[in-house]
């Protein structure tokens, strides 16, 4: 092909990059997956070896604190907490951080939980916001309320952090179910290997699905074709990217609906950051280059069985918000630690790991959004040959149709959680309708981040959560009729 | 072949590429068709052989049962195992295993037996996983026989074999085997301290001799010291306690020594006093904990001054278990003195007194 062929100069250029973005994307994917394919077959053989509830009973189960931080959550929070509190898991704690809410979120909870003021001597000194009272359950001595003065989640996490007593810790989002025995489930690696400082889970699409008594019990995919479009994308996320990165020893992000920290590492490194939005993966970000500084051994594991389900959002705006709050996140969290891109002092990390988030997951977007415009000017201009223009655009459609088809068939080999041959016939269909203009919406919301971040923005948008309908509706029964009805979740500015 | 070649070569540069490109679509796509079928087949192949499986599990069980109470013998069983069902079988077999003792567990190890050679010669040669799966049933289903393999797994460079294989010898012959499990800790010291000292502690009252001996070796890394010292401080070995103040006086390990005050802490007495002091003012905050833990367990009212300058601890933990050893050696009135006033400490008191 001669280069008149992508156009003039400047233009010409910018297509060689476009397709040089699409080939290493789509090639870096495809060769994570086919790590995350190994490494699930010899995880669920690994499983089958030592038997969880053997490992269990004879390490001992270490004790975790489970760090629940609300902000206006009075229509969730309760239920949210009775959820936690029926986790199959012999010793943990719960402390629910109340951030400052406007609404009735601390009124609710020392109702539903017969609260008590209670001291409690901080582990840890991060500086927070004001903490105005500590409170404890009479009726479940696990349960711990801290309420402070409005600081942003990650505030709110460090405030928990400085009264956590156990090894370990869990951070979780408000609306996250977790399975029963997820907790067990997570912990396994830190059995396994004392170097083992962070373990993420999976985090699953709960819309849709059933929930009774704070457990999911039939699954099945969202109503909505942008919630379906979610399903296959966490699927594509997190058993093709975080298993295969995991795989690699590069997992460079752990979801902030459920990780689980050694608490100590964590304090050694300062906490949680809130000069940003994505405080998850800064803190992972945060962890790798604090213990490679300190030469110090340790390990981020990905742990693919043990689930959280989560609420995502089923209209635009709110999607949109929230990829523009991921993509102004992962900015901070790259931009804050640019000392590690390329730097062979952060081993693989700095070498392999940071520069993939850095140039095809950050700037990534800019070149894919660009690049749909060009194109389209091209042919509009009669630039560059229709033909060539379809058959490379097919060909990265057609690519990204099979990455996401096997990230589906990881599922079916592994966890096969929908049950129902017409979800997975589904999926298969959604991995061709996403790139009809969904993926190229992520496109254009993920750039829209990258103007937020160069604006300065720092909010976290509305989440409008609804929790899961059931669970709601059950809430809602409970309240009596003349309770005025509740504003949407607002975090802080 | 030359045909096609020779029309490509006439489309010149641009031609071949958009071939190619058009070439690629076509691949990717059939790539992506078979991807979906694959998916299709494994949904049905799972749901196929999850129902084989119990067909199987259910034809097998009865006999099992009845090979279990002496009724049957072990042919009558292996005839209903096919050949592609051995490792099933194995599989099905350790289920059962793990359940029984004594001499149902060795009527499952005689129905296993002949199948344990191949597995390990097919398993073993493969990635750890596998390996770490052939070691556990060798280790539940054929010990004593095949305890010079499973001896042998101790030393594999990964960690998770060599777990699976101590965990198998430790289950099996109690402290017989406590000294190669412990020669070879290093192969998997870094699971949990705490299954690895639970494993010791499993061995029974029988490997206490042993692990004397090696607690006291000095040629033992301090980490398996500390857990062997873990592990006889919970079989509550009384003797072990002059074996920790050895220790205590030379060792610079900070782990180690407190292993050793913990051990002391439980089962020293008055005698091991002086040295545990010393260590409440070490620069070490795990260290101090432990000292304070071990001063108020064998401390008497002397020692509360000692152990209020502690409540001001850079290390919260230090200060925390100040607090709960000033409980525990009578000094309740310093504490209610703190809990009514201001600061730090005035919470940590009120917590202790449940406030």
């Amino acid at each position: 092909m001669s280069w008149s062929s992508f156009g003039p100069g400047l233009l010409g250029v910018f297509n060689v990059v476009v397709l040089g973005y699409f080939i290493l994307l789509n090639v870096s994917y495809f060769f994570l997956t086919l790590f995350a394919f190994r490494a699930l077959r010899l995880y669920a053989i690994r499983m089958k070896t030592v038997e969880l509830r053997s490992l269990l009973a004879e390490a001992g189960t270490p004790p975790v604190t489970l760090f629940s931080p609300a902000y206006n959550e009075e229509l969730t929070c309760s239920e949210s907490v009775r959820s936690l509190l029926t986790l199959e898991y012999p010793a943990f704690e719960i402390i629910v951080i109340n951030d400052g809410s406007t609404d009735a979120t601390m009124e609710r909870l020392k109702e539903d939980f017969d609260l008590e003021r209670h001291a409690r001597f901080p582990s840890a000194h991060i500086p927070t916001a004001e903490i105005r009272d500590v409170w404890r359950s009479r009726n479940h001595e696990n349960l711990w309320v801290i309420d402070k003065e409005n600081g942003g989640k990650s505030d709110a996490l460090n405030a928990a952090l400085n009264y956590c007593r156990t090894p370990l810790f869990c951070g979780l989002d408000a609306d996250s179910i977790l399975e029963r025995q997820a907790l067990s489930r997570l912990v396994r690696p830190f059995l396994e290997d004392g170097d083992v400082v962070a373990a993420g889970g999976i985090v699953r699409i709960g819309n849709g699905c059933t929930v009774k008594e704070g457990a999911v019990t039939d699954i099945s995919l969202p109503r909505s074709l942008l919630g379906r479009f979610q399903v296959l994308e966490y699927l594509r996320a997190f058993l093709s990217g975080r298993m295969g990165w995991s795989a690699l020893d590069m997992t460079l992000v752990i979801s902030g609906a459920f990780g689980m920290f050694s608490r100590s590492a964590v304090v050694a490194a300062g906490g949680y950051s809130t000069n940003t939005v994505g405080e998850d993966m800064e803190l992972v970000v945060r962890l790798h280059e604090y213990f490679r500084r300190k030469d110090e051994r340790y390990k981020v594991e990905f742990v693919p069985d043990p689930v959280a389900w989560t609420e995502v959002p089923e209209n635009f705006r709110g999607l949109a918000g929230q990829r523009d709050r991921w993509q102004r996140g992962l900015i901070e969290s790259l931009v804050g630690h640019r000392r590690m891109l390329l730097n062979p002092k952060y081993g693989r990390i700095g070498m392999i790991a940071f520069p993939y988030y850095f140039f095809l997951e950050m700037l990534g977007p800019l070149i894919e959004a660009v690049g749909y415009v060009v194109f389209f000017y091209m042919i509009f201009m009669g630039i560059a040959p229709l033909p060539y223009v379809l058959g490379f655009l097919t060909l990265a459609v057609v690519f990204g149709i099979v990455l996401s088809i096997s990230a589906v068939g990881l599922e079916e080999l592994t966890f096969r959680r929908y049950p129902r041959v017409r979800d997975l016939l589904r999926l298969f269909g959604l991995s061709v309708v996403e790139n009809l203009g969904y993926r190229q919406l992520q496109a254009f919301w993920r750039v829209g981040g990258t103007i937020s971040f160069l604006r300065g923005v720092k909010s976290w948008g509305e989440i409008g959560r609804h929790g899961f309908e059931k669970e709601v509706e059950e809430a809602q029964a409970e309240r009596t009729q003349d309770e005025e009805p509740l504003l949407p979740a607002t975090p802080s500015a | 072949m030359n045909d096609l070649l020779t029309r490509l070569i006439e489309f010149g540069p641009e031609g071949v590429t958009f071939v190619a490109v058009v070439g690629g679509v076509f691949f990717l796509l059939l790539v992506a068709i078979l991807f979906a079928v694959v998916t299709l087949f494994l949904r049905y192949r799972n749901h196929w052989r999850a129902k084989r499986w119990t067909r199987l599990e259910q034809r097998w069980e009865p006999v099992l049962n009845e090979i279990l109470s002496g009724e049957a013998i072990p042919p009558q069983i292996w005839s209903m195992v096919g050949r592609r069902e051995e490792d099933f079988f194995i599989s099905f077999l350790l289920r059962y295993a793990t359940r029984v003792r004594g001499d149902e567990r060795e009527r499952i190890q005689a129905v296993a037996r002949p199948y344990l050679e191949e597995l390990l010669s097919k398993r073993m040669p493969r990635n750890p996983a596998y390996r770490a799966m052939a070691v556990q049933s060798v280790a539940v289903l054929g010990l004593p026989e095949f305890e010079d393999e499973v001896k042998e797994a101790l030393k594999d460079q990964a960690p998770l074999v060599a777990m699976v294989a101590a965990r198998g010898l430790a289950a099996s012959a109690g402290a017989r085997h406590v000294g190669v499990i412990l020669r070879n800790m290093e192969h998997f010291e870094l699971w949990s301290q705490n299954l690895l000292t639970n494993m010791l502690v499993s061995l029974g009252p029988d490997a206490i001799p042993h692990l004397r001996e090696e607690l006291e070796n000095p040629d033992n890394s301090p980490s398996i010291r500390t857990i062997v010292a873990n592990a006889l401080s919970r079989l509550k070995d009384i003797e072990s306690a002059a074996i920790a103040y050895t220790i205590l006086g030379r060792t610079d390990d900070r782990e180690l020594a407190a292993a050793c005050l913990r051990l002391i802490s439980d089962l020293g007495g008055p005698e091991h006093l002086p040295l545990v002091r010393k260590f409440v003012a070490s620069k070490d905050p795990v260290v101090r904990m432990a000292a304070v833990g071990a001063t108020t367990s064998l401390g008497t009212a002397s020692d509360v001054s000692l152990i209020v300058d502690r409540l001001h601890d850079e290390s919260p933990w230090v200060a925390m278990k100040a607090a709960r050893g000033l409980e525990k050696l009578g000094a309740t009135a310093i504490l209610l003195q703190l809990a009514a006033g201001d600061g730090a400490e005035s919470e940590l008191a009120r917590e202790v007194l449940d406030m």
